[in-house]
């Protein structure tokens, strides 16, 4: 852990002690209320900071994922103001959720795009771009789904008991997710990941069943801000920051099986493009469904039209990136198997100077019988005494010829002797002549 | 004739029948064909399927129930949809040759198309039908949408005309005679059955039989078509997915399939239509989204699998090359060496050229004795003898491309054999044994020697393995190909499925580079020939080597170095 982020660490758990002492002491007040609404930002704004400090220190694609982590953290500190400005500022008279609500949604979102990319894993895929645009493309589903279900009881009504179970129930979700995602990561990991991992998935346990908590207690009326009821949510979200604390620590490492990544932006795919067929069967479930009032009908399926011409244009561009991205690959491919024709080739010719030496060891008598047949014929022509001066000369020059391609022989012969090792060849004892 | 239940009939039945045999001979070309023509047969047996049906359905209503000029929804979508088939039948070109991945491609656009079409059909002009009272609205869009349809395919059939080339361009020109003659018919009838003039068998139904006609003269002429265009693809060796070309076909779909969400906005902004209506046309648009989205996400995993598979094919051939060039360095000292051969078989050939020259004019001169005549003489054979011996060895060990000549095989590995030491190895009996004679293949023979030296240098170490043995070789002619058996009564081959990877050996770490009988591989390749092995069931290896019969003749004199070895030089 960073220096900075130990100091971070030590204000967080004042933070929380203070706010264990207050809880039980205070009576609820409005001082009350503007100190339990502000002490989660002041810890959120630490674990931000926190996670800050790991921007620049790690390798790969750690940073990328280190500020999505803070940017999740940063929004989840907009819901929390977005709340404290209400109380603070007494507006008491049922604010609309609806802005707070969907920043914890998209806070969530960073989280899992932070998982998504797969800190743990050393091979950092050419495809990110279309990952993005897969992950981009789930979110907008994801908040289509919250439009659809959730928001028409808002705009226009304030219909608290058709939108809280609803929200309620896509927050859960998406808690669920993240948890999953989290003990899937820890159990397939090993030290540190595995340590990190699981600290993330207690953090969001505690998310999960502290903002079920707060939102039960909200509803029956026993909240106020400040209580005990605080208590898990602010434990979850002191806890980012000794996670952030790992940052330094953590490096990525080679995947255990190949192609995981590929697997799993293959199905990343999948699912956004499942994600956006549930949309129209939604839309056509819910024609059936009666009794709903027509501004609610017509605002649920001019959403999901207009949700279905953004996912649609922006599926368009990803087929048309993934098509680039082929064609580019098969050209690729193509070089790629010309570069290994090319080198075959020159394996084939290596291959045929090696069985050369081979063949030459066999074939180092054949060419020292002749040659020593042309010197006893040169040596005859020589013994003859009648032979012109001139014939003389050529019959020693055939002589002296014939001891050049003999030595070279030789020299060749104790060359194959003393290379090869081990010999690969055969080579003719027996003496020339 | 007489307007009557005769003459309806007769014309009932006469259609019924030239569609149905249209039909039938459309789906035995379907059969009968394959890639993007069977994909051309397959849209069009669709379409004349649906026509029949249609055409079935009025049939029994006029004749069963007796139903002049019958008013059936269904005929009406099927008269409508089959133009969509028919259209896309076009649209696929058949009569181009393309990869079988983004065949898959196009054809999902065409069906993204299709289903687009139907839509529009249902939205416009099916909707009035569940209107009481539209039946007017309802028949002047049918009309018009009706004419559309025919409209497209008449142009998009013209295209093709001035597209294609060859035997296609006559089918395509049929192809538009026959919609055109069909746009006139269905014009004219529609505009008839509005007038009340319309009977089955009038004249009016003229240029339909007329089309009908066309559509059988197609589908016969589709028959002779499919026998003279043969599998082009078959014989041409691809390396992977050509690169996809960016279709004009796969942005409408995807415009298309971008329209839907944006009629169904304009839907909810504009109240003026009936509410069932509207409510009808809403459900729809949304099954037509889901739909669509649906045929998309099937789009989406072709590419995604495309992509996975390039990936894969690429870091495969990334590894070979890197093991290959690791090959290369690691064989550099024992390639130096055949260099060094090379060097000094150089230097022979200077030898005895200069010793061929004495020779030559020791011999040349009339006046000397015939002892000295007799000698040179001598000199001069044994230094052509070692000239073309070493001359040999060049050739073999020259980087030269495949040059195939008409070759006869058996002195080549005679040779082969002469080179190796198999014939010296204790207790190993060596026979060569050809059936028949002179059967003559394509080939280098460098390059063959090189194969023939490699397996008898394998059956040559499993002899020396096993003690001793017998090596046949065998020659028989089969019916185009000649086929070569090298039989050794080794130990046999350990993995004969293995035996020509890449650096696959068995013998010890530094003997063997596991790269010979992959070479050997590939030059047989190169010769159209194959290559196999198996191990005996009484033990040994069999190497069975094809190479295809050589259709010219040997000529007279050639200069190939395998036959000066034939001819006793060596």
């Amino acid at each position: 852990m960073l220096p900075r982020q130990k100091f971070y660490l030590a204000f967080g758990t004042f933070v929380i002690l203070l706010h264990l002492v207050v809880a039980a002491v205070a009576k609820p007040s409005f001082p009350l209320t503007v100190y339990g609404d502000a002490s989660p930002c002041v810890i959120l704004i630490l674990g931000a900071l926190a996670a800050r400090e790991n921007f620049r220190r790690s390798p790969g694609v750690l940073p990328l994922f280190w500020k999505l982590f803070a940017g999740g953290l940063v929004i989840l500190l907009l819901s929390q103001t977005y709340w404290f400005y209400y109380d603070w500022r007494r507006l008491n008279a049922s604010p609309s959720p609806i802005l707070g609500d969907s920043l914890f949604l998209l806070a969530h979102v960073f989280f899992l795009a932070a998982l998504a990319l797969r800190p743990h894993s050393a091979s950092v895929g050419r495809d990110l771009r279309i990952r993005a645009l897969d992950l981009v493309l789930l979110s907008l589903w994801w908040f289509s789904l919250y439009g659809y279900f959730s928001l028409p009881w808002q705009v226009g009504r304030q219909d608290f008991s058709h939108y809280n179970p609803s929200y309620y129930s896509l927050a859960l979700i998406q808690h669920l997710v993240i948890i999953i995602a989290l003990a899937v990561l820890s159990a397939r990991n090993i030290a540190p990941w595995r340590a990190f991992y699981l600290q993330l998935l207690v953090a969001f346990v505690l998310i999960a069943g502290g903002n079920l908590l707060l939102n039960v207690a909200i509803d029956a009326g026993k909240y106020y801000a400040g209580s005990y009821y605080d208590t898990p949510f602010l434990l979850a979200i002191y806890l980012f920051i000794p996670i952030a604390g790992f940052g330094p620590t953590l490096e990525p490492r080679p995947d255990s099986k190949p192609n995981r990544e590929l697997i799993q932006s293959v199905w990343t795919a999948r699912l956004a493009m499942l994600g956006i067929l549930s949309l129209p069967a939604i839309a056509l479930l819910g024609l059936t469904e009666k009794n709903l009032p027509v501004d609610l009908v017509n605002f649920r399926l001019r959403l999901v039209f207009g949700a279905m011409l953004l996912l649609g244009t922006m599926v368009y561009w990803k087929l048309n990136l993934l098509a680039r991205e082929l064609s580019h690959l098969v050209q690729l491919t193509r070089d790629s198997i010309e570069n290994l024709k090319a080198v075959q080739q020159q394996v084939t010719h290596t291959e045929k100077l090696i069985a050369l030496g081979r063949l030459a060891a066999g074939a180092a008598h054949e060419i020292s019988n002749p040659l020593t047949a042309i010197f006893g014929y040169s040596e005859l022509l020589t013994d003859i005494p009648s032979l012109s001066h001139e014939d003389r000369a050529h019959a020693q020059l055939i002589q002296q010829e014939v001891h050049r391609a003999q030595a070279a022989v030789t020299s060749l012969r104790n060359n194959l002797r003393q290379n090869s090792s081990p010999p690969p060849f055969t080579i003719d004892k027996k003496p020339a002549s | 004739m007489p307007q009557g239940f005769a003459l309806a009939a007769f014309g009932d039945t006469a259609q019924v029948a030239l569609v149905a045999a249209t039909t039938f001979l459309a789906f035995q070309n379907f059969l009968g064909s394959h890639s993007r023509v069977r994909i051309f047969w397959f849209l069009f047996f669709t379409g004349s399927l649906l026509w029949t049906v249609s055409n079935g359905i009025w049939a029994v209503y006029e004749l069963w129930f007796a139903q002049p000029v019958p008013d059936v929804p269904v005929v009406d979508i099927l008269l409508f949809v089959k133009v969509v088939p028919f259209t896309a039948a076009i649209t696929i070109a058949p009569d181009r040759d393309q990869d079988a991945q983004f065949r898959a491609f196009g054809l999902l656009d065409v069906f993204i198309l299709m289903l687009y079409s139907l839509y529009l059909y249902t939205f416009g002009v099916f909707a009035y039908r569940l209107l009481p009272g539209a039946v007017d609205t309802y028949n002047f869009y049918f009309n018009l949408a009706d004419a559309i349809g025919n409209q497209t395919l008449i142009v998009v059939a013209g295209l093709a005309v001035l597209r294609a080339k060859g035997q296609w361009r006559g089918l395509y020109r049929l192809y538009f005679f026959a919609v055109a003659c069909y746009g006139l018919a269905s014009n004219l009838s529609n505009f008839a059955i509005d007038a009340g003039r319309y009977y089955t068998g009038s004249l009016y139904d003229m240029p339909l039989i007329a089309a009908l006609l066309a559509f059988a003269c197609l589908v016969l002429e589709g028959r002779s078509l499919e026998q003279a265009h043969p599998q082009k693809q078959a014989t041409n060796l691809s390396l992977g997915p050509t690169t996809p070309t960016t279709f004009v076909s796969t942005h409408l779909a995807m415009l298309v399939a971008l329209s839907t969400p944006v009629i169904g906005i304009w839907l909810l902004s504009s109240a003026s239509a009936p509410p069932e209506l509207r409510s009808f046309r809403i459900g729809l648009t949304l099954l037509t989204i889901f739909l669509l989205t649906l045929l998309l996400s099937i789009k989406q995993d072709i590419l995604a699998a495309g992509l996975f598979g390039s990936l894969q094919r690429l870091s495969e051939t990334y590894s070979s090359i890197e093991r290959f060039k690791n090959h290369l360095t690691q064989s550099e000292k024992l390639a130096s060496l055949g260099g060094l051969v090379a060097q000094v078989a150089n230097q022979i050939k200077d030898c005895m050229a200069s010793i061929l020259e004495s020779s030559s004019r020791l011999t040349s001169r009339p006046d000397t004795d015939s002892r000295i005549q007799n000698m040179a003489g001598k000199i001069g054979q044994y230094a052509l003898r070692t000239d073309v011996l070493v001359e040999k060895m060049l050739h073999f060990a020259q980087e030269t491309p495949l040059r195939l000549a008409p070759l006869d095989i058996k002195p080549v590995i005679e040779s082969a054999l002469h080179f190796s030491r198999i014939a010296k190895l204790p207790e190993v009996r060596v026979e060569i044994t050809q059936e028949g004679n002179g059967y003559l293949v394509r080939g280098d023979s460098g390059q063959l020697l090189h194969v023939f030296l490699q397996l008898i240098s394998n059956a040559a170490d499993a002899l020396e393995e096993a003690g001793g043995g017998t090596f046949d070789i065998t020659i028989r002619p089969s019916r185009s190909q000649l086929i070569l058996e090298f039989v050794d009564s080794g130990p046999g081959l350990k993995e004969p499925q293995r035996v020509f990877e890449p650096f696959y050996t068995t013998k010890p770490v530094g003997k063997g580079t596991g790269l010979g009988l992959s070479t050997c591989y590939g030059i047989i390749q190169q010769h159209d020939g194959e290559i196999s092995c198996r191990n005996r069931p009484e033990g040994g290896a069999v190497f069975t080597i094809q190479l295809p019969f050589a259709l010219e003749s040997l000529p007279e004199n050639s200069q190939d170095p395998s036959s000066l070895l034939a001819e006793g030089v060596l």
